[in-house]
């Protein structure tokens, strides 16, 4: 599924806990029902980006790994 | 007779509905409610100015407030150093105090591990180990928990103890508060840290 995009993040390389602090800046940034899509190459955003959505009540509308690279695409609620 | 028995009746049944209105207006409307309605809270009581300690709990601090929680980091005794800027030399009012910051340097760059510190060595390994791996440093992660509004709370009393003035302290620190006010927060908290 395609979706229109406003704010990608990039953690690719970066450990814990960067990716889940780089997603929350970003989701500040965008207004509710816009999207963003957070890369990252940390195992933990495996269990964290997830457990950030859920927690705090945002959409994870995919999340996807290609060549190492785990792709998140997440709906501001 | 059957009168009075009935206004006692009546008075005690009274009191009950103001003993449970009072119960409910207490905690809100109902305990569960309450729950729901405020937000998650965290308080971490940084009491050591070790890089080993410290690190976790800016990492824990930042995240929480990523998740959402209401979060404070209390600094407190030798938590209170790696909060004075780097370019600060020596801190203190009296010899004693002058002393105490010239054997332990304040400054978030120079906190030194709390074992295998080896002269400095190992607290320079570490960091290597961290900027090689790409693990975000605690200075990156104190501007991080300022951004997301983190709540950084000196030690009146440790600053005074110590010599430390509010000038001396990094951008981002919050006013200097005592143990009531940090107690407070706790009390309010469903995760309470002291690292």
């Amino acid at each position: 599924m395609s979706y229109e995009v406003h704010l990608s993040i990039d953690a690719k390389g970066q450990k814990c806990p960067m990716p889940v602090l780089l997603t929350s800046r970003g989701i500040k940034k965008i207004e509710p029902g816009q999207v963003m899509v957070v890369e990252a190459t940390d195992g933990g955003s495996k269990s964290d980006i997830p457990s950030w959505a859920k927690d705090t009540g945002n959409e994870l509308l995919e999340s996807t790994i290609e060549d190492g690279v785990y792709r998140y695409v997440i709906r501001k609620s | 007779m059957r009168k009075s028995e009935c206004s006692v009746l009546d008075h005690t049944s009274q009191r009950g509905i103001e003993k449970g209105a009072g119960a409910v207006s207490d905690s809100g409307v109902t305990p569960g409610g309450v729950e729901d309605d405020l937000p998650e809270s965290m308080t971490i009581v940084a009491w050591s100015g070790d890089l080993d300690k410290l690190w976790p709990t800016l990492i824990l601090g930042s995240t929480g407030a990523a998740y959402g929680m209401n979060t404070t980091i209390f600094f407190t005794f030798w938590g209170l150093f790696p909060l004075v800027r780097d370019d600060v030399r020596i801190t203190g009012t009296n010899a004693m105090t002058k002393a105490l910051a010239g054997m332990n340097r304040p400054g978030m760059s120079h906190m030194k591990l709390s074992k295998l510190n080896m002269g400095g060595a190992g607290a320079w390994m570490m960091k290597k180990l961290a900027r090689d791996q790409k693990v975000a440093h605690p200075k990156e992660l104190v501007e991080m928990c300022t951004e997301l509004g983190v709540k950084l709370w000196p030690c009146e009393m440790s600053m005074e103890l110590l010599g430390i003035r509010p000038d001396q302290l990094i951008d981002g620190v919050g006013e200097p508060v005592g143990a009531a006010t940090a107690l407070s927060e706790m009390n309010k908290s469903n995760i309470n840290l002291f690292i």
